[in-house]
């Protein structure tokens, strides 16, 4: 086994939670290379965010991360399991992965209550408990008032927080978010970011999140800078440089 | 929240289309209701007129096709011997032209047994004697031939008087010329001859199926069939029932492939969530379920309007002049259940094949629509 390269600025410790390796992935048959190897390790409790320019392979990066789409090349370990060749890719991502999405993608026939007891059907939950715990996790991020209102009812912000919700529904190791906030106006954008925020710091959520936004990015540990299917840079908030500003 | 919860919620979102649908496969199971009900009414009346005249089982020759081959009517005797027969009754059964009427069944009974027993009497009198040259004949007849009570009417080469007209449960013998076994021999010249034994059990002592294979074990050359075999076998019966599930199938194909155009259009337009659905970790067993369930719940509301939609056809129907007192539709839990289990049948297949594609979306594509 291949030990991961140790994150820049970084401790080293012990088996990261999330660890890729030379990872490629095109499209086409070859003609659009939207990964050309890339690699790095996330630890528990991380906050990394990935930015870059459009085309720059976020999102692919993103949905291998979740098992949603295989790479062609390259391995991808979660809690040393390399998830690139599962059985039951579905079943990984119902116990480990709370997706978030720029469209919120909540399902409009169901309310909100409804919307994120969705991916607790995998977790063989009664009925009962499901609503309970889809209750709890809507007061967490502040959307106990509006349980039983459709997406079409709710505001932008609001939709993200359902969303949110439903991405803890299973008690994932990890959150995987595709600018959560590129539909939302900048007020909401921040009450977002604080929610994300909230879960990082004190429920000590590990959070990888794709953004345009510098903003965003600076709330977190580190920033992974994509370009051209590669990594450009990968620093510490920090570290940072001048040219984030 | 449940699956199923779920899967309802997903056709409230197109309620004409799913309206619409309903109504499709609804009129297509009533379709099938009316049709069914009429056929297994048809064999039904031909059971009840066997039944109406005590006969329990019928003796015939097993070979002959459309028409039963005669046999020595003295075969009577030795089906006669057979515990558990109560009476036996031989039969001559002919299809004649009579007059103007180029078809009439002419139904020879053996006098003095209790084939003639059940006949009801609407006008005039029974022949006196099995020598007396008369018949009765079923009320259709009479209109057909265009006969009353004491009319002559001449039947191959000998003249008969009309004595009586009865009243009939079944179609058939509505339409049926009674008279002697001895005047029907004679006319056709088949003496001594029969085509059927009409049985009536005794009351339960043996069972009908040990009746059988004694009467069989007799005369090897006999089949024996019980009142509903009869009707089941019977030429007639059989093409309307065949004729009538035909129709009911094409009603079915068409309602299926009408369910499925349905559930191809829900789905399309549902790719993206289907995908979020995939990417939440949902096994592809339960996205084939929820499409299933729809499917099936759709065809489920179908089948309670067909079943609505097809007993009042039928109810309608027999209150028409053409079918009143002939024909009485099979109205009961078996067709109805019937028809329920064909619509959920509809339901089942016609939502397997778009469920398997919706198993086949690749989340991450659909996602970036
Ligand atoms: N399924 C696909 N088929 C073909 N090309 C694809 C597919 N998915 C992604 N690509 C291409 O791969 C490249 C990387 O796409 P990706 O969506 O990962 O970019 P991104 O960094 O998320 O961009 P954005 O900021 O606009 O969301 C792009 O050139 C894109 O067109
Ligand atoms: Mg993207």
């Amino acid at each position: 086994m291949t030990q991961p390269a140790p994150t820049p600025g970084a401790p080293a410790e012990g088996l990261p939670l999330l660890e890729v390796v030379d990872v490629h992935r095109d499209f086409d048959d070859g003609h659009v290379l939207a990964l050309r190897g890339v690699s790095f390790a996330v630890h528990e409790g991380e906050f990394v965010a990935i930015i870059g320019s459009s085309g720059s392979g976020k999102s692919t990066l993103l949905a291998l991360l979740g098992a949603l789409d295989e790479a062609d090349k390259g391995v991808i370990r979660f809690r040393g399991e390399d998830i690139t060749k599962l059985r039951d890719p579905a079943g990984f991502r119902a116990r480990n992965i709370g997706f978030v999405f720029q469209a919120f993608h909540l399902l409009p026939t169901l309310t909100a209550l409804e919307n994120v007891q969705v991916p607790m059907f995998e977790a063989g939950m009664a009925k009962r408990d499901r609503q309970r715990k889809a209750r709890e996790l809507l007061e967490i991020v502040g959307m106990g008032h509006r349980l039983d209102h459709l997406p079409a009812k709710l505001s932008g912000g609001e939709r993200q927080r359902v969303a949110i919700a439903r991405s803890l529904a299973n008690d994932p190791g990890i959150l995987l978010a595709d600018e959560p906030t590129g539909n939302l106006d900048s007020k909401n954008s921040h009450q977002i970011m604080e929610l994300l925020e909230g879960l990082h710091r004190d429920k000590g959520m590990t959070l990888v999140l794709v953004t345009h936004d510098m903003e965003v990015a600076r709330a977190a540990d580190r920033v992974i800078t994509m370009k051209d299917g590669q990594i450009a840079s990968d620093e510490r908030a920090a570290n940072l440089t001048e040219e984030y500003a | 929240m449940t699956l199923l919860q779920l899967t309802l919620k997903n056709l409230t979102r197109r309620p004409i289309r799913t309206v619409l649908t309903v109504m499709g496969i609804g009129v297509g199971i009533g379709a099938v209701v009316a049709l069914l009900g009429l056929a297994w009414g048809l064999g039904e009346s031909w059971t009840d007129a066997l039944k109406a005249r005590g006969t329990d089982l019928v003796v015939r020759k097993a070979s002959g096709f459309l028409l039963a081959e005669p046999f020595d009517e003295e075969w009577i005797k030795q089906v006669r011997e057979v515990p558990g027969v109560a009476q036996a009754a031989n039969l001559l059964t002919e299809v004649l032209s009579i007059e103007e009427a180029p078809t009439v069944v002419v139904s020879g009974r053996e006098w003095g047994t209790f084939v003639w027993d059940h006949l009801t009497i609407v006008d005039g009198r029974l022949p006196r004697s099995g020598d007396e040259q008369a018949v009765v004949l079923g009320k259709l007849a009479a209109e057909q031939l265009q006969k009353k009570v004491g009319d002559k009417i001449t039947i191959e080469v000998a003249d008969f008087t009309v004595a009586g007209i009865a009243e009939c449960k079944a179609l058939v013998e509505n339409a049926t010329v009674f008279m002697s076994l001895k005047n029907l021999q004679n006319i056709v010249t088949k003496e001594k001859q029969a085509n059927f034994i009409n049985i009536r059990m005794k009351d339960n002592s043996v069972p009908p199926d040990e009746i059988s294979k004694a009467i069989v074990s007799k005369l090897p050359n006999c089949t024996v069939e019980t009142a509903e075999d009869l009707s089941d076998n019977n030429e007639a019966v059989k093409t309307f029932k065949a004729m009538n599930w035909g129709t009911s199938l094409i009603a079915l194909l068409v309602g299926t492939f009408g369910v499925m155009n349905t559930m191809f259009m829900s789905v399309f337009e549902r790719t993206r969530e289907i995908g979020v659905l995939i990417a939440l970790g949902w096994k592809r067993s339960r996205i084939l379920r929820m499409i299933v369930y729809e499917s099936m719940a759709l065809c489920a509301a179908a089948g309670v309007l067909g079943v609505v939609l097809g007993v009042a056809l039928l109810k309608i129907m027999a209150r028409m002049p053409i079918m009143e007192g002939k024909l009485e539709p099979h109205i009961g839990p078996d067709l109805l259940g019937l028809a329920m289990g064909l619509a959920l049948g509809v339901g089942l297949l016609s939502g397997l094949y778009p469920a398997f594609r919706c198993t086949q979306i690749n989340p991450s594509l659909a996602l970036r629509q």
